[in-house]
């Protein structure tokens, strides 16, 4: 959804149009989830955050003087999930695999890209799916998180890089 | 105790006002990042005619600047910019990337005027515009008038493209003489292109010679078969393996819901 389709979204959910807060859901969810996923790397914490999330926007939709609405979902959700991190601070590499569908029987070698990003910082995390999977740019992410804009541009590379390294088996 | 006065009074004044002055000069690691912003911010200076790489990866990108004393000047500021200096190389081109994206866009009238124009875009690497012209009207009087106009309104900013060849608009033929003469060289044209596949070939060949594991994204998609994973495959790895929220998490949002 872009900013315009999210404008008009809220406008109608805000009025407590449940219809189209099912149509924002089923167009957010995946952005959304796969973001606080990264970030909280378990299934099980991620799944009540985005429970949270959406119940949020329903509840207290963003008022209309926001501009940038993905950036503000974006930015609640990582919040929340941050939020979540802090108070149990856990999750090992097992959890991050089961993220993924594990539906690559036959194939010689699968890539986990779930792993190879759970191997990443924590900041590095954020830069990566905030701009890859929530679109946002660089300049949202770097209000977001919190750091100034060149360094999320060198984490940023940084990251891919070492995804990059990990994917290939070491060989780039 | 005078003297102590007036060197608190300077060291508060100099503290206040270089923090931001500095602040504002954080600098980019890499020329990829300063790539990054511009393309970001659509903040490209004048003086940039395009960026490129010429090594088939990120590590050094070219930077195109104008041949001018703003191009030179433009250079050192670009340097003062990255810490890594050995990250950048320098080209040159004729235009601005910011103008020639400027007159891309007043092209969209003749792009709609069925003329004979059938693409066009910037080319980073000549700092200037490629148009693509339909083989069939390339002596059509209709489409040398229009050629005509757009030459009269930007001057040499294009270069050409037919059967792979490249001439900018004061080359062009304009008469259906000139046009028959140009013609008559498309042979040559041809054999290049020939001999650019051969070794394009050539190249996928020895590309393919470099046996990595299969790659595959969570969602089953393929990504590479027996090469290792560029940037942009990368990112688009990491954009595809998207992670769906459960059934039973999405009945619990609705059940909250409907009870507001």
């Amino acid at each position: 959804m872009n900013e315009n389709e999210l404008h008009a979204a809220f406008a109608l959910v805000r009025d407590g149009d449940k219809d189209e807060f099912a149509h924002l859901y089923s167009e957010m969810k995946t952005p959304v989830f796969t973001v606080i996923s990264r970030i909280v790397r378990s299934r099980a914490m991620a799944e009540d955050i985005t429970q949270e999330v959406f119940v949020k926007l329903y509840v207290s939709p963003p008022p209309p003087s926001i501009k940038h609405l993905r950036a503000w979902i974006f930015k609640m959700a990582r919040n929340l999930a941050i939020d979540a991190l802090r108070k149990k601070e856990a999750v090992d590499l097992e959890d991050a695999q089961d993220l993924s569908d594990d539906s690559g029987d036959g194939i010689a070698a699968r890539m986990d890209i779930e792993a190879a990003i759970a191997a990443l910082s924590c900041t590095e995390r954020q830069i990566v799916t905030l701009h890859l999977n929530g679109g946002l740019t660089f300049s949202d992410i770097a209000a977001i998180v919190g750091v100034s804009l060149p360094a999320v541009y060198r984490k940023y590379r940084k990251a891919i890089q070492s995804l990059r390294e990990k994917l290939n088996g070491g060989f780039v | 105790m005078k003297k102590i006065l007036i060197c608190t009074v300077a060291a508060v004044l100099f503290a206040v006002l270089c923090v931001p002055v500095f602040a504002e000069a954080d600098s980019f690691p890499t020329a990829w990042e300063l790539y990054l912003y511009w393309e970001e911010n659509d903040a490209y200076p004048a003086y940039v005619t395009g960026v490129w790489t010429e090594t088939g990866g990120l590590d050094k990108l070219t930077i195109g600047v104008l041949n001018t004393p703003a191009g030179v000047a433009g250079k050192a500021e670009i340097l003062s910019l990255i810490e890594n200096d050995d990250s950048v190389a320098f080209g040159s081109g004729a235009y601005s990337k910011k103008y020639l994206n400027a007159v891309m866009e007043q092209l969209v009238p003749y792009f709609e005027s069925g003329r004979g124009l059938a693409w066009g875009g910037v080319n980073d690497m000549t700092g200037r515009i490629t148009l693509g012209i339909l083989e069939d009207k390339v002596s059509d009087p209709d489409t040398l008038a229009m050629l005509e106009e757009m030459r009269a309104q930007f001057g040499d900013v294009f270069v050409i493209e037919y059967t792979g060849a490249l001439v900018t608009t004061l080359e062009l033929p304009f008469t259906d003489k000139t046009a028959l003469a140009l013609e008559d060289k498309r042979p040559y044209f041809a054999i290049a292109a020939i001999l650019a596949f051969l070794c394009l070939l050539t190249a996928v060949f020895v590309r393919r010679k470099r046996h990595t594991v299969a790659l595959q994204t969570s969602t089953g998609e393929v990504l590479t078969d027996a090469e290792p994973l560029t940037v942009r495959q990368t990112e688009h790895a990491v954009r595809q393996a998207q992670l769906q929220p459960s059934a039973q998490t999405e009945q619990k949002i609705f059940d909250a819901i409907a009870k507001k």
